[in-house]
């Protein structure tokens, strides 16, 4: 037998429950039993020394009457020895000698009436023998002639046959036991087994399911709890089955669509490289149209700058070409006036040569960043458009412009300025706004140093005050703008000097902040 | 007085009986039914004669068992041959010693305790301060019924020492069937003197000690006492007598015996000889002597 089925097993509970409640009963029975088997053996030898009690004292009658000591003693004496299993008999005369007589001796007590019970009841006890050394039954007889009492019989018994009958009644229970117990083992197991055994099918069934085989169903056709739970199962399963059944369908759909599915990213991203470079490559080509837009743009500013700033100078050398003309007309024309003419128009073409050496170097990008003093470069980007801004009746309030160094790429930085000044330029020119100005002061704090521009331009609308810096957003008129002026000055500024530029609105216009890290705070 | 004693019981086998081609051996025992061992139990002399018939069956034999009331008739029959074996008190085997050795022979007794012969106590109550056979004078004595021997024994001091036979002297004569009585008598103060087998005093001293205290042996007599005399007839075929012997030997091992060694109380069949008789001789003798004088 397998000692696992005991283990923590539905049968080994019941199996234990059983044999425990029969053995608990059977134990209980037999010990009732048993208290009552001694006092039947003892309620025998109680009979027995009552029968002998009653014999004695029938036959000693006449002795006991005319106190016949010899009679009686003789009688007792032989009794003793003819029943092995009296140990001793003490005849006690209420008014006279006690005769104890035993297997192997007597004796004459005189023991005084005063002394004596005055009980004159049967009575039976085990006591232990302080002579025999053992525990013996002890059996007392009142004796009776006409309602007269005249003394007591004591007969010690031995307990030699009561313990034979008990050793033996132990050991027919012992068998008796020993046949119940096995007789329970067998009773506990198939009473076990019959009980546990819808439930154990049940558990098995339940371990197929759970395995997967939902075919499997409970064969319990009982009409008590268990058989209705085998039903609600064998429901449940149906129910589980056929729920799978439509989620394996539904698994077959899903999958069906998820390889369509599949089938189709398969293709989208077989083709989606090809696309995205596609994609890639037009959006190239639009920065590209963009960026060559913005050059366009960039230089179509700076001849527009140059322009204004060659239109003195042009003028200039047109009088110095008049008053040539007028002094060689009044002959006035000498060697002097010539050299002196020559040298200013020299002067003044050097000065529209070095123009364009200032916008060339202005437009070329700084490969490293550098330290450079944010006052002075501010007044350059500044002498770049004061004509322009003068041109169009535009003030510049600037103060004094303080020398702060700060580090970043300095033509970057200016070309940043020059954009957003020019962006004011365009708002005073577009709004038309009377007494235009821009105003420009340089401010440092702990980190930065800080370039702020400010206009009355109106300000810009806050519904696209968040949108200014995205590229390609523009509010200009078509053909005007790009929308990447101040997409790239953020650029530059926020990603590659560690700067900020920053916007708002103030009353009359907006204001730009640029910050630049100082020189002490490079990375 | 009743001079018949002693008893028997025994066994055993005799004659093969040439009539009778059923039986190995025929023969037939005499006992006397008063004055013997057996006289005091009935059921013991149907016990021994029911006994006997049975191991002589067991041997092929077949044995008659007869009882008899007066010693002369038995050894009558036993003399003519009607009885092969006779159990005889020793009062009439001494009176009647001459004749019967003449027609008898194997004699047998029982020995009542290990040393074969028995011994008789005088006793009395310590606290009578009765010592000597004087004393007997107007008192009381116990004695067994059947027991010649004792009795014997103590007319015979009697008549030494007072000159007149117990009973002339004595108040009272009380017999009992039972030694054990005899002594209880003494001790519960039924009567002031008895006579009892040193075995028998021996045994109840034994039972209870305190009887030493109690009483008092006044005389002792000499150990010359068996209890009867048993004897063959001399024309009784020699191989029964022998196989008598042998079974007496081989008594224990017999199938009943136990019992009736048991209810008789004796330890052995012993052969008597003519020197375990002579000190017995001389003291009957002399008590006749004495009888006749004090008559």
């Amino acid at each position: 037998m397998n000692v696992n089925i005991f283990k923590n097993t539905i049968f080994g509970k019941v199996f234990i429950l059983i044999f425990v409640s029969i053995s608990l009963v059977l134990g209980l029975f037999a010990y009732q039993a048993t208290i009552i088997q001694k006092d039947s053996i003892l309620n025998s030898l109680e009979d027995k020394a009552k029968s002998m009690s009653d014999s004695i004292t029938f036959v000693n009658t006449e002795a006991m009457i005319i106190d016949d000591e010899i009679k009686i003693l003789e009688f007792v004496y032989d009794f003793v020895q003819e029943n092995k299993d009296t140990l001793g008999i003490v005849v006690s005369r209420k008014n006279g000698n006690d005769l104890v007589i035993q297997n192997d001796k007597w004796e004459m007590l005189d023991k005084p009436e005063k002394n004596k019970s005055k009980i004159f009841i049967e009575k039976s006890e085990i006591i232990y023998s302080e002579v025999l050394k053992k525990d013996i039954f002890r059996y007392t007889y009142p004796i009776f002639f006409s309602e007269v009492s005249w003394g007591w019989l004591y007969l010690d018994l031995s307990l030699d046959e009561y313990y034979l009958k008990i050793d033996a009644m132990y050991k027919q229970f012992m068998y008796l036991a020993l046949i119940m117990l096995i007789t329970t083992l067998v009773v506990s197991f198939f009473i076990a087994k019959m009980i546990s055994k819808p439930i154990v099918n049940l558990e098995n069934i339940s371990k197929d399911i759970s395995n997967g085989d939902l075919s499997k169903r409970v064969n319990i056709e009982t009409n008590d709890e268990i058989g209705q739970l085998a039903q609600s199962f064998n429901k449940m399963v149906n129910n589980l089955q056929h729920s799978q059944e439509k989620l394996q369908k539904s698994h077959e759909q899903l999958e069906e669509r998820v390889n369509e599915r599949t089938k189709q990213l398969k293709e989208l991203n077989e083709t989606l490289e090809v696309k995205v470079v596609e994609e890639i490559s037009k959006q190239k080509e639009q920065e590209q149209i963009l960026i060559q837009q913005s050059k366009l743009a960039a230089m179509g500013e700076m001849i527009g700058n140059i322009a204004h700033q060659w239109r003195q100078p042009l003028n200039a050398l047109g009088l110095v070409m008049q008053n040539i003309q007028f002094s060689y007309e009044m002959g006035d024309l000498d060697d002097e006036f010539m050299e002196h003419s020559t040298k200013k128009v020299n002067l003044l073409t050097k000065t529209m040569s070095k123009t364009i050496d200032d916008f060339r170097s202005f437009f070329k990008p700084n490969k490293e960043k550098s330290s450079f003093d944010l006052g002075s470069n501010v007044y350059k980007s500044i002498s770049l458009v004061e004509s322009t801004l003068e041109h169009h009746d535009i003030s510049l309030k600037c103060d004094e412009l303080a020398d702060i160094k700060v580090y970043g790429f300095e033509n970057e930085f200016s070309q940043t300025v020059l954009n957003i000044l020019s962006n004011a330029k365009d708002a005073l020119i577009q709004n038309e706004t009377p007494s235009a100005f821009v105003k420009i002061n340089i401010e440092k704090d702990d980190k930065y140093g800080n370039v702020i521009v400010e206009d009355n331009a109106g300000g810009i609308p806050e519904d696209i005050i968040d949108k200014i810096f995205n590229p390609y957003f523009t509010t200009k008129e078509e053909g005007k703008g790009t929308g990447i002026g101040l997409y790239m000055s953020k650029i530059i500024i926020e990603q590659n000097m560690n700067g900020k530029l920053e916007v708002e609105n103030l009353e009359h216009g907006a204001k730009f902040t640029i910050r630049i890290p100082l020189e002490g705070m490079r990375e | 007085m009743k001079k018949k004693f002693i008893f028997i019981l025994l066994l055993i086998i005799t004659t093969l009986s040439f009539a009778d081609k059923n039986y190995k051996f025929e023969s037939t025992f005499g006992f006397l039914s008063s004055g013997t061992l057996l006289s005091s139990f009935k059921d013991a002399r149907v016990a021994v004669r029911a006994w006997l018939e049975d191991v002589s069956l067991d041997y092929d034999g077949k044995l008659n068992v007869e009882f008899y009331e007066s010693s002369e008739v038995l050894y009558k029959n036993l003399k003519n041959g009607n009885v092969d074996m006779a159990v005889l008190d020793l009062n009439f085997f001494f009176k009647n010693k001459k004749d019967i050795e003449l027609n008898t022979a194997n004699y047998w007794s029982l020995s009542m305790n290990d040393t074969k012969y028995s011994q008789y106590y005088l006793i009395s109550r310590t606290s009578d301060n009765l010592k000597t056979i004087k004393d007997l004078k107007n008192r009381t004595i116990s004695l067994k019924e059947a027991d010649n021997a004792s009795f014997t024994w103590i007319d015979k001091n009697s008549l030494q020492t007072n000159k007149k036979d117990i009973e002339s002297i004595l108040k009272k004569i009380k017999y009992e069937k039972k030694e054990s009585t005899i002594l209880l008598n003494v001790f519960f103060k039924k009567t002031d003197f008895s006579v009892v087998s040193k075995k028998t005093w021996d045994t109840m001293v034994e039972l209870n000690p305190s009887i030493l205290k109690k009483l008092t042996v006044v005389k002792k007599s000499e150990k010359i006492y068996f209890p009867f005399i048993g004897l063959f007839n001399k024309k009784a075929a020699q191989s029964s007598v022998a196989a008598f012997f042998n079974l007496s030997r081989d008594l224990t091992n017999i199938e009943g015996s136990e019992q009736i060694i048991n209810m008789l109380k004796f330890n052995s069949i012993f052969r008597v000889n003519e020197q375990s008789l002579r000190p017995l001789e001389i003291y009957y003798n002399e008590y006749f002597e004495l009888k006749k004088r004090y008559k």
